[in-house]
């Protein structure tokens, strides 16, 4: 008696190996966008870079119209990092506090519905956020005494708010993360839950905590529409919460459209460019070694 | 019923739907090892987790019925003071991610104890009861984490005697670890046993025969008997011990 084994007709193998090709394609796809855009922003912007680095570093003031032009980046920077900065003086507490209430205080049924309205919040437009910012804590922080609603503290809190939907879900992975045992042991030896939280999973929790804090900043530096319409955009180094700032993205977002193609200025903007996709790059790098440092213990 | 430390009576326990402990009832004497043996699924854990009302943290569990620890239900205890007093060492060696030291200090930091001299001192003495002070003196700030499995079960257990409990639960904590360190850790007992009363869960039947003074069989959530250990070994009064002990089920 003779056994026939079946095989597998060949056009179901070439099959195989086309999908196989088209996956891997995907899967550098990433890869290859990075670096493109990385060298169309660098083509337009490195030689500026090259040759006003020294002057964008030193000066504050930004008059890229004027004769002779003025590229100072210092303003523009103070007004991304301390936009950013109020924002996260807003944020951490809030969305740690409540990553910590889903993850080991809330009821099954409170998270589940929290999380989807938190999620909800992330799919909010910028341009909605911004509104809100023009609309609503304009004429609070009026209310308040400020004497301009859209001002660097109108945006912190406007990308606090944006970027609290990150910080909260990814926070709340990093604590429910942590073994159930050390929940147990903790309580075991007599830790209210308070104590748990605290001294055992906050520690313990604590590169993913600050992972959900960096991927944050980075969400927050690379913000522009809200930042755009709730901080008033005037070129300063900021002295008080109250003072209208601009940040780095506005600056690009405002003025591409009027600077002439090519000119002194376009490239200008795309040095900006190089510089915030340096920033956020270093901010993701960090974030992903602190993970994998997680990782490795 | 006055020398019992802990009596439980016509305790049932839930988890879900699905009741675990049928209506047990139970005394264990002040001071000695008090032994629990039986098969996988038998409710061992459970009942351990009715003395000091960890139960209540697990979802959709429940229990009724009375667990008094010296004659005071634990119902009426504080709860966190009552898990203090019925400290428990979990299968899996746990040391929390914080240094050697830390990891002792935890519980007495937490009700108020920051005296250096104090605190150092009742580290010393619960690693040394634990069987691990020679083996980590020298590095007291590493993390608990880094120590081996056996070395960890023992800082569990140090952990645990930090609240100078009454009595101590052990739940299979044999599992995890190499039989040297097992054999230490039951010599450790032993020596404990005249300080406190030690509840030991266990899967491995030689285990129980050499350290305890009594052994309860449990099947399927019910008692089955009850007694002085080698008793039951040798002359067990309900087939359903003989069988198991001689390894017919389980």
């Amino acid at each position: 008696m003779s056994i026939h084994r079946r095989t597998r007709p060949a056009a179901s193998v070439y099959a195989e190996k086309a999908i196989e090709v088209v996956i891997h394609l995907c899967g550098y796809s990433a890869i290859l966008f990075i670096i493109a855009i990385f060298g169309f922003i660098g083509r337009e912007g490195i030689g500026f870079l090259s040759t006003h680095i020294v002057g964008m570093f030193t000066q504050t003031s930004w008059n890229p119209t004027h004769d002779p032009a003025d590229f100072g980046i210092l303003a523009l920077l103070a007004g991304t990092f301390w936009c950013v900065g109020l924002s996260l003086l807003i944020s951490v507490p809030i969305g740690l506090g409540s990553a910590v209430y889903l993850s080991e205080f809330a009821p099954e049924r409170t998270r589940e519905i929290l999380k989807i309205v938190v999620e909800l919040l992330a799919a909010i437009p910028s341009v909605v956020w911004g509104f809100i910012g023009v609309m609503i804590v304009n004429p609070m922080l009026q209310a308040l005494g400020a004497q301009v609603g859209l001002n660097g503290l109108n945006g912190a809190i406007v990308l606090a708010l944006m970027t609290l939907p990150l910080l909260v879900s990814l926070g709340e992975d990093a604590l429910r993360a942590v073994p159930d045992s050390y929940r147990q042991a903790a309580t075991a030896m007599g830790a209210t839950r308070w104590e748990m939280v605290w001294r055992v999973l906050m520690p313990a929790a604590r590169r993913g905590l600050l992972v959900a804090v960096l991927l944050g900043v980075g969400r927050a530096v690379g913000e522009t529409m809200a930042v755009l319409m709730a901080t008033g955009n005037s070129v300063r180094i900021p002295t008080s919460v109250y003072d209208p700032v601009r940040t780095l993205t506005a600056t690009i977002a405002a003025e591409l459209g009027e600077a002439v193609r090519g000119g002194e200025h376009y490239q200008a903007l795309f040095g900006l460019g190089v510089i915030l996709f340096i920033i956020t790059f270093f901010v993701n790098l960090i974030a992903e070694w602190t993970l994998r440092g997680n990782r490795s213990t | 019923m006055s020398d019992a430390h802990i009596s439980v009576r016509n305790l049932r326990a839930s988890h879900g739907p699905k009741e675990v402990l049928h209506g047990l009832s139970l005394s264990i004497p002040r001071g000695g090892i008090y032994g629990i043996i039986g098969p996988a699924g038998s409710a061992k854990t459970t009942f351990l987790t009715c003395l000091n009302r960890t139960l209540q943290l697990v979802p959709r569990a429940s229990s009724v019925g009375e667990v008094s620890l010296n004659g005071i239900p634990v119902s009426n205890f504080e709860i966190n003071d009552l898990r203090r007093r019925v400290a428990m060492v979990l299968p899996l060696p746990v040391g929390l991610p914080m240094s050697i030291y830390d990891n002792v200090a935890f519980a007495p930091r937490m009700v108020g104890m920051h005296n250096k001299g104090e605190l150092d001192a009742l580290v010393e003495r619960c690693l040394t009861q634990a069987a691990l002070w020679d083996e980590v003196k020298d590095r007291l700030d590493q993390l608990g984490t880094k120590l081996s499995g056996g070395q960890q079960q023992r800082l569990t257990l140090a952990r645990a005697l930090s609240t100078e409990p009454e009595v101590l639960c052990l739940d299979e904590f044999s599992i995890a670890i190499d039989p040297v360190t097992t054999m230490r850790i039951e010599s450790v007992l032993v020596e404990l046993k005249s300080e406190m009363t030690i509840v030991l869960v266990t899967n491995l039947l030689a285990q129980a025969r050499r350290i305890a003074d009594r052994t309860a069989f449990f099947l399927n959530g019910n008692l089955v008997e009850e007694g002085p250990t080698e008793e039951l070994f040798v002359a067990p009064t309900d087939p359903r011990t003989h069988d198991y002990i001689h390894g017919k089920f389980g």
